[in-house]
C-alpha cells in the first residue's frame, strides 16, 4: 500500500531523489524504483534540487512519487489536489486515471467536492465517524428539478398549482420538483402561458452531501 | 535485515542534508583554536612567564599534553550532543517521522538504528576534534620543547576513550531529542544546560566536599572522568575539593543518561500518533 498523507513531509534541504532514496533504503526498495517514480510524476528534471525551493504542485508530485515508490496496488491519496495549478489539477486527474487503468485501486479522500465529481467511480461519505453514503455519483447527483419562468408567472404558478405541482417561488422563476420540463411545458401550453424560461436543474453533488451529513457538520 | 536497513536509511539521512558538515567544521575550528591557544599559553608563553614564578599557573608535562589533547571532548562535546538532538527533532519539526514510520513501521527499530547511527557519527566527530586538538597540540608542543606525549601508550588510551566519550555523547543527544521534540527549545536547553549551567555547577559543588561527591555524577564530569584529562579538571584542582570518578564508571554514568533518555523519549513522544 502507498499512501501521501501530508505535502509537506519533507526535509527542505533535501533533494527529492535523496528523500526517495532514504525511504526506499528503510523500505529495502530497489534504488532503481526512486528514477521511475520521479520520471512517472515528472520531477526527473529537478530530483536533485532542495525540495525547500519547490512549488506545492512540486511537492505533491513528490509526495505522491513517494507513495508510489513501493510499486503498491492501493494507493491513499489525501487531498492530492490541494495547492495545484487547473493544469497540475488536469495532470493528476490523469495520472491517477492511468493508475487506476492499471489494475491499481486509488483511494482519495477530499473536500473539494466538484473535484471529486470529476474524477471519482465510486463514493463513500463519511460523517463523524460513520458511513453515511457508498455507492456511485450519478445515483448522489440524480435529483433535479425544472425552473420555470413566464412574463406572467402569477398565471404560471396558478396552472402548475392546479396541476397539483410542488412549487418553490425562487429569484430567477419557479422551481419544480417532480416534474419534468417536458410535463411543465405541456401544463404551460394548455393553460396558454407563453414561458420565458424552462430549464432542467441538477440539485448538485454539494446538497446531496449537505443533505447526507447535515448542514451542521463540523468543518 | 530490517534494522541494517533502517540504520543505513539513517545515514542517507544525515549525508544528504548540510547539517553534519557545517557542525564538523565549527567543531573542528572551535576545538583547533583553544587546544592550539592552550598549547601556545601553556607550552610556549607559560615557561617564560612562569620562571620568575609568581602566581602564573603551570602544568607539568605529564598531564599538559592529555589536557590538551582531551580539549576534543571536555569543550567539544556539545557538538554530539547537538548532532544527536537535531537528527531527531528535525523529524519531527519537519513531519518526516511520517515516511519514516511509512517506511519502517516498527519504532524500536527506527530509534534503534538512529542510536547505532549517532553513535558511529559521534566517533567519528571524536576522530575529526582529535585530530585539530592532537595535531594543532602535539605541533606546538613538541615546537616548543614539550614532550607530545605520543609515544606513551596511554596517551592513546585517552585518545580511544575521547572518541568514546564523543560516541556516547551523540547517544545522549538522541536520547534528548526524543524526550524533547520541539527543536527550539531542546537547542536552547542543550547549550544553556553545557555551556552556561553545568559548569557553574561544576565550579559550585567543587567549593564543598559533600556537594563535590554529587558534582562528579554531573554528565560533564562523568564525560571528563571518563576521558581522564580535562582543563576543567585540572584548573579546579588547583582550588581543591574537585572528585572524580574512575574512566569506567563516568562511561557507565553517560551510557546510563542515554538509555534513560532514548528510553523516556521512546514511551512519550516516539510513541505518540504521527500526521
Amino acid at each position: 500500500m502507498g499512501t501521501a498523507l501530508e505535502a509537506s513531509s519533507f526535509h527542505p534541504g533535501r533533494s527529492a531523489r535523496d528523500h526517495l532514496s532514504v525511504y526506499a533504503t528503510a523500505a529495502r526498495i530497489a534504488r532503481t524504483r526512486v528514477d521511475i517514480v520521479l520520471t512517472q510524476v515528472g520531477l526527473a528534471e529537478y530530483a536533485d534540487r532542495r525540495v525547500g525551493g519547490y512549488s506545492m504542485g512540486m511537492r505533491q508530485r513528490l509526495g505522491l512519487a513517494f507513495a508510489l515508490l513501493g510499486d503498491p496496488g492501493v494507493l491513499v491519496l489525501d487531498e492530492p489536489v490541494n495547492g495545484l495549478d487547473p493544469e497540475g489539477i488536469k495532470w493528476i486527474r490523469s495520472f491517477l486515471r492511468q493508475l487506476a487503468a492499471e489494475g491499481r485501486t486509488v483511494l482519495i479522500s477530499s473536500h473539494m467536492l466538484s473535484e471529486v465529481q470529476q474524477s471519482v467511480d465510486q463514493v463513500v461519505i463519511i460523517s463523524r465517524g460513520e458511513l453515511v453514503y457508498e455507492g456511485g455519483l450519478a445515483a448522489l447527483d440524480g435529483e433535479q428539478r425544472t425552473i420555470a419562468d413566464a412574463p406572467n408567472r402569477q398565471a404560471l404558478q396558478l396552472a402548475l398549482l392546479s396541476a397539483g405541482a410542488d412549487i418553490a417561488t425562487l429569484d430567477t422563476g419557479l422551481a419544480v420538483a417532480g416534474l419534468t420540463s417536458v410535463q411543465v411545458g405541456e401544463i404551460a401550453l394548455k393553460a396558454g402561458v407563453a414561458l420565458s424560461h424552462l430549464a432542467t436543474e441538477h440539485a448538485g453533488l454539494e446538497k446531496a452531501f449537505l443533505d447526507l451529513v447535515g448542514e451542521g457538520g463540523k468543518p | 535485515m530490517s534494522f541494517i536497513a533502517a540504520t543505513r536509511s539513517e545515514f542517507a539521512k544525515i549525508f544528504t542534508t548540510r547539517l553534519w558538515w557545517v557542525l564538523l567544521i565549527v567543531l573542528v575550528g572551535y576545538v583547533g583554536f583553544t587546544s592550539g591557544l592552550l598549547a601556545a599559553a601553556f607550552g610556549g608563553f607559560g615557561d617564560k612567564l612562569a620562571s620568575p614564578g609568581a602566581g602564573v599557573p603551570s602544568l607539568p608535562d605529564s598531564t599538559l599534553a592529555p589536557v590538551i589533547y582531551s580539549i576534543a571532548s571536555s569543550i567539544g562535546y556539545v557538538f554530539p550532543v547537538l548532532f544527536g538532538t537535531l537528527a531527531v527533532t528535525s523529524e519531527f519539526r519537519h513531519q518526516t517521522l511520517t515516511p519514516t514510520f511509512l517506511a519502517q513501521p516498527r519504532r524500536g527499530i527506527v530509534l534503534g538504528s538512529k542510536l547505532a547511527a549517532l553513535a558511529i557519527m559521534g566517533a567519528i566527530y571524536g576522530i575529526a576534534a582529535l585530530i585539530a586538538s592532537v595535531g594543532l597540540g602535539a605541533t606546538i608542543l613538541s615546537a616548543t620543547g614539550h614532550s607530545t606525549g605520543l609515544d606513551d601508550p596511554e596517551t592513546w588510551a585517552l585518545i580511544a576513550r575521547i572518541v568514546l566519550a564523543m560516541s556516547l555523547w551523540a547517544v545522549i543527544g538522541v536520547g534528548l531529542g526524543a524526550l524533547i521534540p520541539s527543536q527550539v527549545a531542546a537547542i536552547v536547553i542543550v547549550l544553556a544546560f553545557t555551556q552556561f549551567i553545568e559548569p557553574i555547577l561544576r565550579t559550585v559543588a567543587s567549593l564543598w566536599e559533600w556537594t563535590a561527591g554529587i558534582g562528579k555524577f554531573l554528565p560533564g564530569s562523568a564525560s571528563d572522568a571518563l576521558v581522564g584529562a580535562s582543563i576543567f579538571n585540572s584548573l579546579g584542582a588547583a582550588s581543591g575539593g574537585n572528585q572524580s570518578l574512575d574512566w569506567w564508571q563516568g562511561g557507565l554514568v553517560l551510557l546510563a543518561m542515554a538509555v534513560i533518555a532514548a528510553a523516556v523519549g521512546y514511551l512519550t513522544s516516539w510513541r505518540k500518533d504521527v500526521t
